[in-house]
């Protein structure tokens, strides 16, 4: 895990460095802490998971602006800005903003990161027996959905790979179901976070693919997407 | 046989109109719908076998029926059973006529049942369908909702025009020949007019319901309103008593520095400064509007000892309208802060989280036990129950008029019973109408 933070003010920036790493080590997260004054600096070697960025920073830098540099190039770090103005934040809105940290309230930092770890609990991988009892590693992230194919269960991956794995559909979503699986009818167990549209009868998932959801399942399904979608950022 | 389906057409209409009008749930119990199935075609079979309309079988097997079909309160069924029988004994009167009128050009002696008749319960059917589709579906309001005293008033005037009309179809028929046909058509614009005006009857009494369903929200709403507004104000009036005392803080600043005591003036400013802290709001959400409901909450929870938190903030204002944003978060927070307060440890979580697409509040609360919500609608604690309640009916209302989502969770956190209630507004519709923070 690399935390980045990009302050000008010195004092600000060992508060910000202290706050983070309190929480990481109560919260036990081996996490590699950064902190540059200059945001030229951080661009150089930007490949960080969450970035604290300053809005005013010094020789006229602006916060948004670097944050807007990051998201062109596709990186998926997570910004959160730090200001003294709360009026400005509206500005973020613009360059997917993760969290708004005032501050004067620096224990803001704490839930951030919180949330943020939430956001990362799919990044795991799992382990089954594909047919020749070969042990695969899926990577829950890409992991679209289970189904059953006979009497064995097929996981397809986001690129269009598929396994095909010994186990029984119902422990397995026992087994997923705390990692943002949702098990909507007795033949599919699918990934919440690749949901593009539901419907009271159906969900289709990113790659157009269509399923029922079960009526049993109906009311459940809806409070856990729910629940997800509040993770995910869109 | 006719026996039989005329058994099974009156069954269909009870149960369309328990169900729909009255929304009361079929029981789980598979057993009890079959016996009560069972009941009713019994009770066919047996007029069929002995070729009678009996009035005292026709009697038993419809409160039987219903107490076994519905899930409620026995003596609740028994009478609504009765009221039932009743009433649509009144619309099928009318129907019956109608039918005779149109098809037969004259009334038909006897009290037999035949096939004739049932177009007439068709017809009743049909008044029924279209009452539930004009007034309850469309204004959300059932029978259920309405007051005893219009559903009592709604069988007395039923009574009064069956009799009359019982008066007046038996003179036409010994008349028929001195009044002719268009007597006939007269008696059937009169008789269609008794079915409306009873149409209308029941209309006032939903809008009567609307009306003061309005009024609960307004007076509701009116009342968060005037307690923010006295928060502010005596926020705005200590900020004018500190202003005013300014100017003496200064001048003893001024002596203080003249006489070179430096720590003293340090502890002085430190005092200003925690004084002035008080009149800033604690929570900043992003949406001013917020910032004045959850600051208000925030200061009723401190002196509850109530552990407040909010965490998130908003990009921007959510857009939602003054009105459905106080009724929205006041009657959360509201509720929230009721529950809270009765715990050993009283705690209020509130989560703002804003996406590209939606705006996200989780409100959790700590509650005494674990609710059960079988529903999706945890029941109102308060011993005044005809007057509560409505305010997570005004929370869905607005989530609703936002095109949201909401859902409701007893949980367990830490070992704490736990209530929470989160909400989904999509930007899609409220984005137009969001007024950038200045």
């Amino acid at each position: 895990m690399r935390i980045c933070i990009v302050e000008d003010e010195a004092v600000w920036r060992d508060k910000i460095r202290a706050v983070i790493e309190e929480y990481c080590m109560e919260k036990n997260i081996s996490a590699h802490i950064i902190a540059y004054d200059r945001g030229r600096d951080f661009m150089e070697n930007a490949d960080v998971d969450v970035l604290f960025l300053d809005i005013e920073l010094a020789e006229g830098e602006d916060g948004f602006k670097i944050a807007k540099k990051l998201l062109d190039s596709g990186s998926p770090c997570k910004v959160c800005f730090l200001t003294s103005h709360t009026e400005m934040a509206r500005q973020g809105y613009k360059v997917n903003a993760f969290r708004y940290i005032d501050k004067k309230h620096l224990e803001e930092i704490r839930e951030a990161l919180t949330f943020f770890f939430k956001t990362k609990i799919q990044e795991r991988f799992i382990y089954c027996n594909d047919t020749a009892g070969i042990r695969i590693q899926i990577n829950l992230s890409e992991l679209l959905l289970v189904e059953t194919s006979g009497r064995k269960l097929r996981y397809l991956m986001l690129d269009g790979s598929a396994y095909l794995c010994e186990g029984r559909i119902s422990e397995t979503a026992q087994n997923l179901s705390p990692f943002g699986f949702f098990y909507v009818q007795r033949s599919y167990i699918v990934n919440l976070k690749y949901i593009e549209s539901v419907n009271s009868r159906e969900i289709m998932l990113c790659n157009g693919l269509k399923i029922a959801v079960g009526r049993v399942h109906g009311r459940e399904f809806k409070k856990e997407f729910f629940k997800w979608r509040m993770l995910f950022e869109d | 046989m006719i026996y039989i389906a005329d058994n099974i057409s009156n069954y269909l209409i009870y149960l369309f109109i328990i169900h729909f009008g009255f929304r009361l749930k079929p029981r789980k119990n598979k057993l009890f719908i079959g016996a009560s199935v069972l009941t009713m075609l019994t009770a066919g079979g047996y007029n069929a076998y002995f070729d009678i309309n009996s009035p005292i079988v026709y009697l038993i097997w419809s409160v039987l029926s219903i107490c076994l079909f519905f899930e409620d309160r026995l003596r609740h069924l028994f009478i609504l059973s009765a009221a039932l029988m009743y009433f649509t004994g009144i619309i099928d009167t009318f129907s019956v006529m109608l039918i005779q009128v149109v098809l037969i050009g004259g009334g038909v002696s006897g009290t037999d049942i035949t096939w004739w008749m049932e177009p007439a319960y068709l017809l009743s059917f049909l008044v029924y369908f279209l009452v539930y589709l004009r007034l309850f579906k469309k204004n959300e309001v059932y029978l259920c909702d309405i007051k005893f005293k219009y559903k009592f008033a709604l069988l007395i005037q039923g009574s009064i025009f069956q009799m009359f009309y019982n008066f007046v179809f038996v003179f036409f028929e010994e008349n028929h020949t001195m009044y002719g046909l268009d007597a006939y058509a007269v008696f059937f614009i009169s008789i269609v007019g008794a079915l409306y005006s009873i149409f209308l009857t029941l209309s006032f009494a939903i809008k009567n319901i609307l009306s003061d369903r309005q009024n609960r929200e307004l007076q509701s709403f009116m009342y968060m309103q005037k307690q923010q507004f006295d928060y502010q104000l005596q926020q705005s009036e200590s900020m004018r008593r500190f202003k005013h005392d300014l100017v003496n803080h200064m001048g003893i600043l001024r002596e203080l520095a003249n006489q070179k005591k430096i720590e003293e003036v340090k502890e002085y400013i430190d005092t200003i400064w925690d004084i002035q802290d008080e009149f800033n709001l604690k929570i900043h959400t992003g949406d001013s509007l917020l910032d004045v409901i959850v600051n208000y909450y925030f200061y009723l929870a401190e002196k509850e000892n109530i552990d407040f938190t909010v965490t998130g903030r908003l990009a921007r204002r959510t857009g939602l309208e003054m009105f459905d944003l106080t009724t929205l978060m006041g009657n959360i927070l509201q509720n929230a802060m009721e529950a809270a307060v009765q715990t050993a440890i009283p705690k209020i979580r509130v989560e703002l989280i804003e996406h590209r697409k939606e705006i996200f509040i989780v409100v959790s609360n700590s509650v005494g036990k674990k609710m059960n919500t079988p529903k999706g609608f945890p029941v109102t604690s308060k011993a005044d129950t005809a007057n509560h309640g409505y305010g997570l009916k005004n929370i869905v209302a607005v989530v609703h008029k936002y095109h949201g989502e909401y859902y409701m969770e007893s949980i367990v956190e830490n070992g704490e019973a736990m209530f929470q209630m989160g909400i989904a507004i999509p930007k899609d519709g409220i984005l137009k109408n969001s007024i950038p923070e200045d």
